[in-house]
């Protein structure tokens, strides 16, 4: 799905009769990186079953990244 | 015993919150988070000062090869992860397969990177081509390195299983742990690399 919404100047790009603006496809591509990235962190590193240290270490880390790549993006348009 | 240190029996039988891998492991990888946030955070501000030459840069790189490159490490991270849930439950020979499965799509990774590289490069880029290509190598080269410490703990690990009488089932996590964190970074640097608008 990332993928697919960064495909807007890419070789498989697609077309929408109302293209979505960038800061909408780029704010789309972060969420969902950040979503994948919560779904390993959980699932995979078994993060969800360590004690509640573990879970806000890494769930503060991945809210602080979002925020700060969006924020500085949003910040230079 | 080390309190670090579980056996793979004491694992089926604890329910309690538990720590998934070694203590030291994962303050490495949440430092090593927090590093590699930084220099996004750098590489977000540079692209904000000169979007449009970031974009041209951008559309050079083939979202394909990422695409390919993606699945692989999320496959690749699936079967360590199986690997560890069967190393669990006692099915050793399991989990040698799948964590073999895992380090092969590792590898593959690196052989398509290298082709990546090689293509770029030998089209005439230099690896100081503008800003852009400057923070691409970085980025992908850094993550290269990882990906490949990542096998050799992945083999370390497989030369526990098949050499102990008695597998540390937390050393076996730790590796998981380090190979999930090159998965969720290579993510990381797909989005803001190739597909951001």
């Amino acid at each position: 799905m990332t993928w697919w919404l960064g495909n807007s100047r890419g070789e498989f790009s697609y077309n929408f009769s109302n293209p979505i603006p960038d800061y909408a496809l780029s704010a789309g591509i972060m969420l969902i990186a950040a979503i994948k990235v919560r779904l390993i962190i959980w699932h995979f590193m078994e993060v969800k079953e360590g004690p509640i240290w573990l879970r806000w270490s890494f769930d503060v880390w991945l809210c602080m990244l979002t925020t700060i790549i969006l924020g500085l993006y949003y910040y230079s348009l | 015993m080390n309190t670090d240190q579980m056996t793979f029996n004491d694992a089926i039988t604890n329910e309690k919150p538990r720590l998934p891998g070694q203590s030291a492991m994962l303050f490495f990888v949440i430092g090593d988070l927090w590093i590699f946030s930084c220099y996004f955070a750098c590489y977000i501000y540079d692209r904000g000062q000169n979007v449009e030459t970031y974009l041209a840069s951008q559309q050079t790189l083939s979202q394909g090869i990422g695409v390919i490159n993606t699945i692989l490490l999320l496959t690749s991270s699936l079967f360590v992860a199986l690997s560890v849930h069967a190393a669990r439950t006692g099915s050793t020979p399991k989990a040698n397969r799948l964590l073999i499965l895992g380090g092969a799509c590792g590898i593959g990774f690196l052989l398509i990177k290298a082709v990546e590289w090689y293509i770029k490069i030998s089209s005439g880029l230099p690896i100081g081509t503008g800003e852009f290509f400057l923070y691409y190598f970085m980025f992908t080269g850094l993550h290269f390195l990882h990906v490949t410490l990542g096998l050799i703990i992945l083999s370390l690990v497989y030369h526990n299983v098949n050499t102990s009488t008695n597998p540390d089932i937390t050393l076996f996590e730790s590796g998981a742990t380090y190979w999930h964190m090159v998965d969720l970074l290579w993510i990381l640097i797909f989005a803001l690399l190739y597909l951001l608008a």
